[in-house]
């Protein structure tokens, strides 16, 4: 339930392409990552820093328990080693054993390892436990062997082979005759490691909710606002689809309901002025239908009157002739102007029917060509006609599309300025076009939208002469409307105008393209291109209600 | 509004809650359960770094060093191999055989091109781990050739030469449990093995199931049946030990079940970390039968070999009577009415009753009769006292565990003789061509029966022997028998058994750096002299000590001296009563 949009050109996307279209068209996918991104930095480096000062202290409590151990293992091992005075190497021995079992026993089982080291040749080493003296690295026996209690990070190495990560701290032991010794203490840090672990695997997992919670929370707090403003839109929507009584529902008294509240203010005076305007249109459309009825009566009486006096007119003098032919030539312009008149009216009230039957339009195309080859001969223009081979057989009705043929061949005729006028016929994809093109005048930039208005004139000096009502192409309009085609025009100043009439081959049913270019100056490249649904041309507008409009 | 006070509520509660998560500063007291872990034979090992080959080493220096370095087994021992040359040195393996020698008599001397080592030996252990004392002076060859520049040792001899402190540091003495012959009780058979703890569960049941060591053998059965062996690993985790057997272990009945059960909770029990044993024959568990899966720790009870349990009493002669010290003799002038007259428990009309010995309710002494010495014996509480036997002279007799009484008895011709009463059965005697020759004073079995222990010799020379009981189907002999105490502990007085693994014995000392006179000495039963210990006697009358007894699980060590019987407690010695021949026995039947 989002707003539409305007679809993009080309209807497969890639998974990326379509990724990307939800990041611009939700509001809440956006917060949502933006807010699980965010969160997820900070929880993440608020989960490393924890981890490291849990790290550090863990590691440092055990650093503090090493050294004092080392101390007091030093301690012992110097009162002991210091002074002791050995006959032989049995009795030094002996000295070391008790010393050795002395360190030894103060480590409960498997807390810690002692090893008692010598460089001497004569004497032996002790060391406890299962493990191995490789583990002291050299680094350590050389701080060590400056004189330094020291204490490095190393693995700690068994006798069956198996490493642990472990902490070795070592001292140098003062013995006078015996030695030299070192005292090396190895913890293991197994629990560490452990402990380690399982905070690092609490922290996942409460940053894991934590992060998840707060996308959570984020979405909720967004749905909370987008919800309106989607309920906002669509009875906008709504509303410009012609329900004029579209409101929004108001709750609680926020800044949510403000809108709301705004919105039916907006709705409600909108439809009050669409609903005068439409009044007005009403009234003033029939005030033209009953004039114009009212008007046929009186034209009948002045109408037979006139024809009488016509008939007549070689009876009369010669300025009284002219005046009975000048009426004559009038009223029919008057007759043709209400029944015009009439017919918008009838159009306007939604009053006509269409009486549709197969029609073959290469034939209609030439039956209205002869129709107005008077006047082409009057004006001296070629009329020129690219039909194709195959009947195109459209359901339509006669009688009114004849007639827009003919308003668009004889305003082509009249504007042709003596050049040949071209029509082509084309079918098309479930549709059908005819198009008339002359070389005269053209059309300014934007009055090829202009042109469809009633008692619209390109050029208000040959109003006269033409004997045009100014209502032919409206009527021409209403009667493709009518069809569910498109009428539409081109024009250039200098290079003439082009008027296009598309209908679908069946009443009522749709198409998107039109078989024929309505700018001519595009046919150069591609002949057969399927026109866009919007014309490209800047001057040829598409009016309000024709198709290729958003709905 | 509602949900916000709601929210304010579980925000209250989680910071309670929160403020709960530190450290207790109160609360309840939890009474914790640790066990006694007594007689447990897997603490750390220290292990010995000996220092490897120098450059320029003289041949007798090299072949010191490395008799010094046999005594590290790591890596296979390494750093003893680096003595040799490589050729051998890639394949030596290191024997099993261990000579002990003392310490400060190594000699080592070069002629030509070999090296003749001297020791004084002080005891032997056999490949399979058994000690037994040695004495005397041995020599050994140590062939020496230069090996790349150095001077390395070309044949090493075939047992691994160790002083004694070295032996101490790198072995560890257990106890593999075999039953006796009556499948009453376990027997310890007390070998020592390499002090490494790796695989100890393993080295402990293969030794078992490899059966007892010669010198036990014919005293003892081992309950598994013939070609049982381990299919795996002994793994202990978390407590529980699982030992696989071969399906061998299938054909056992369901005494023999029971007492393998036994075997193995006695031998493994000695792992601290043991707390329940599952059997496994051919892949499934054993059913024992009466006992449930898995067994515990403290299970078998019955098969203790020091088979005293807690009601045993002292008893004592006076003034012809068995006597018995009133409860708790405190120590100061109070008590010394008490120590005078003791409770009297039994005595016969004009038998002056000597050296009574109690055990199961029954009581056995020594009294007058015409032209020697009879053998009473009865029931303690009440009845009449039996003569069984009469002789010239006999020893202070002794119980077994299995009610048996034995004495060694002297005919008129001077004859000695080791007789043995067994209960409610007809005496007999038993062979014991070792004591063929002696002078036997004394013969006392151990609690479990398949042991004894005798004083044998002239006054001022009198020695103690350890020998077995060997019993082949019923027919009883004893043999092996062997010293246990070295050369210098002389005049023994008299010997009594401390518990399954250790005797205590009445000595003097040719030692002239300790005081003249007798005093107590607890020894091991195998001689091993790491296990010595003097008993001081500071606070006895200064006369001699004349007779000893004792029993195991921290009872008292009770010495008769002066007429008196007085006992140490955590090395203090109180007067118990006045009187003679104290002894331990059990009351209850």
């Amino acid at each position: 339930m989002t707003l539409d949009v305007v679809p993009p050109v080309v209807s497969e996307l890639s998974l990326v392409g379509r990724l990307a279209q939800r990041w611009r068209s939700s509001l809440q996918l956006r917060v949502a990552a933006t807010t699980f991104l965010l969160s997820g930095v900070v929880v993440a480096l608020l989960g490393l820093y924890l981890q490291q000062r849990l790290t550090d202290g863990l590691l440092s409590a055990k650093v503090t328990a090493a050294l004092t151990e080392l101390d007091a293992g030093v301690t012992k091992a110097d009162a002991t080693l210091g002074s002791a005075y050995a006959s032989d190497p049995a009795e030094t021995e002996t000295i070391v054993d008790s010393l050795f079992e002395d360190l030894k026993r103060a480590t409960p089982t498997g807390l810690y390892d002692v090893a008692l080291i010598t460089t001497s040749s004569t004497e032996n080493g002790r060391i406890s436990g299962e493990i191995s003296d490789t583990s002291i690295p050299a680094r350590l026996t050389a701080s060590v062997g400056e004189g330094n209690k020291a204490y490095a990070y190393a693995p700690l190495r068994y006798l069956d082979g198996h490493t642990v990560e472990g902490l070795i701290a070592g001292g140098p032991v003062i013995s006078t005759g015996v030695g030299p010794y070192q005292l090396y203490y190895f913890f293991p840090l197994d629990q560490e490691e452990a402990t380690i672990a399982l905070v690092r695997r609490v922290l996942l997992t409460v940053g894991a909710m934590l992060v998840v919670l707060v996308v959570g929370v984020a979405a909720l707090v967004t749905h909370q606002v987008v919800t309106p403003v989607r309920q906002a839109a669509r009875s906008a929507q709504r509303f410009a689809t012609g329900l004029l009584e579209e409101r929004m529902r108001v709750r609680g008294s926020d800044e949510l309901a403000q809108l709301a509240t705004s919105f039916n203010a907006m709705a409600a005076s909108l439809q009050s002025h669409i609903q005068r305007l439409e009044s007005l249109s009403r009234l003033q459309r029939r005030f033209v239908a009953d004039v114009s009825h009212e008007l046929r009566t009186p034209l009948t009486t002045v109408r037979m009157a006139a024809d009488m006096l016509h008939q007549s007119r070689s009876q009369f003098d010669p300025e009284v002739a002219r005046s009975a032919e000048l009426l004559q030539t009038q009223l029919n312009r008057f007759e043709l102007l209400l029944a015009d008149l009439l017919e918008i009216s009838r159009h306007d009230a939604g009053a006509v029917e269409l009486d549709t039957e197969p029609v073959e339009l290469q034939q209609l195309v030439r039956q209205v060509v002869d129709d107005v080859r008077v006047l082409a001969e009057r004006r001296a223009c070629d009329v020129v006609l690219d039909l194709p081979g195959d009947p195109v057989v459209v359901d339509a009705d006669a009688r009114r599309l004849g007639r827009v043929l003919r308003n668009l061949l004889g305003n082509a005729l009249e504007h042709g300025a003596g050049q040949p006028v071209e029509v082509s016929l084309r079918a098309g994809d479930g549709c059908a076009a005819v198009s008339v093109r002359d070389r005269g005048p053209g059309l300014r930039p934007g009055e090829a939208g202009l042109v469809f208005n009633r008692f619209w004139r390109a050029d208000p000096a040959r109003s006269r002469h033409t004997g045009g009502t100014g209502l032919g192409l409206s009527i021409a309009l209403e009667d493709t409307r009518l069809h569910g085609g498109w009428l539409q025009a081109w024009g250039e100043p200098g290079r003439g105008a082009v008027f296009r009439m598309t209908v679908p081959l069946r009443v009522g049913a749709s198409f998107a393209a039109s078989p024929l270019p309505l700018d001519p100056t595009e046919t150069e490249s591609t002949q057969t291109a399927p026109a866009a649904p919007q014309p490209r041309d800047p001057v040829a507008a598409v009016l309000p209600g024709q198709p290729g409009m958003p709905q | 509004m509602r949900a916000r006070r709601a929210g304010v509520a579980v925000i209250g509660v989680g910071l309670l809650l929160g403020g709960c998560a530190t450290i207790p500063q109160g609360g309840a007291v939890h009474v914790a359960h640790v066990e006694n872990r007594d007689g447990t034979v897997d603490e750390p090992d220290s292990r010995v770094l000996p220092p490897g080959p120098t450059e320029g080493q003289a041949p007798p220096d090299v072949v010191r060093g490395f008799i010094n370095a046999s005594a590290s087994a790591d890596n296979a021992y390494a750093i003893a191999r680096s003595f040799l040359t490589r050729a051998v040195g890639k394949a030596w393996q290191a024997p099993r055989a261990v000579i002990v020698y003392d310490e400060g008599s190594l000699q080592a001397n070069l002629s030509g091109r070999v090296v003749t080592v001297t020791v004084n030996q002080v005891g032997r252990i056999d490949a399979r781990g058994g000690f037994s004392l040695a004495s005397g002076s041995l020599s050994f060859q140590y062939p020496v050739t230069k090996d790349r520049g150095e001077w390395r040792i070309a044949t090493p001899p075939e047992q691994l030469l160790l002083s004694e402190a070295d032996v101490r540091r790198s072995f560890r003495s257990v106890d593999i449990y075999f039953v006796n012959p009556s499948d009453q009780v376990v027997v310890p058979d007390r070998v020592y093995l390499q002090s490494s703890r790796r695989d100890l569960p393993t080295r402990l049941a293969e030794r078992l199931l490899s059966g007892p060591s010669s010198w036990l053998a014919p005293a003892v059965r081992t309950a598994f049946p013939a070609g049982t062996k381990l299919t795996g690993r002994v793994d202990v985790r978390n407590g529980m030990a699982t030992v696989p057997l071969s399906r061998q272990a299938l054909r056992a009945n369901a005494s023999q079940r029971r007492a393998m059960s036994a075997q193995l909770v006695w031998t493994l029990k000695q792992l601290t970390d043991m707390s329940g044993l599952e059997i496994l024959a051919g892949g499934a568990p054993l059913d024992v039968p009466g006992q449930g899966a898995p067994q515990s720790r403290d299970d078998w009870p019955s098969y203790d070999p020091d088979v005293l349990d807690s009601d045993a009493a002292v008893y004592y002669s006076r003034d012809g009577s068995v006597r018995s010290p009133v409860d708790n003799p405190a120590a100061g002038a109070a008590g010394a009415a008490q120590i005078d007259n003791g409770k009297v428990l039994r005595s016969v009309p004009n038998v002056p009753l000597r050296h009574p010995v109690v055990a199961g309710g029954r009581l056995a002494a020594l009294g007058p009769v015409p032209d020697g010495v009879g053998l009473y014996t009865g029931a303690l509480s009440s009845g009449p006292l039996a003569v069984v036997w009469r002789a010239a002279a006999m020893t202070p007799p002794a119980f077994d565990v299995r009610g048996r009484l034995w004495t060694v008895v002297t005919d008129a011709a001077g004859k000695q003789r080791v007789l043995v009463v067994p209960q409610g059965g007809r005496p007999t005697y038993v062979p014991a061509p070792d004591l063929a020759a002696g002078d036997v004073q004394q013969l006392c079995p151990s609690r479990d029966g398949a042991r004894v222990v005798a004083v044998v010799g002239q006054p001022g020379q009198r020695q103690v022997y350890v020998g077995r009981v060997a019993d082949h189907g019923g027919a009883l002999s004893l043999g092996g028998f062997h010293t246990v105490l070295p050369d210098r502990y002389v005049d023994v007085a008299d010997v009594g058994w401390l518990d399954a693994d250790r005797i205590v014995v009445l000595v003097k000392t040719s030692d002239t750096g300790r005081a003249a006179g007798r005093f107590p000495l607890v020894a091991a039963v195998d001689g091993w002299p790491g296990l010595e210990a003097t008993v001081l006697t500071a606070g006895l009358p200064s006369d001699e000590p004349l007779q000893i007894a004792a029993a195991p699980g921290g009872h008292r060590l009770l010495v008769s001296v002066g007429g008196q019987i007085w006992g140490s407690a955590s090395g203090i010695w109180q007067p118990l009563a006045v009187g003679e021949d104290p002894a331990y026995g059990s009351p209850a039947s």
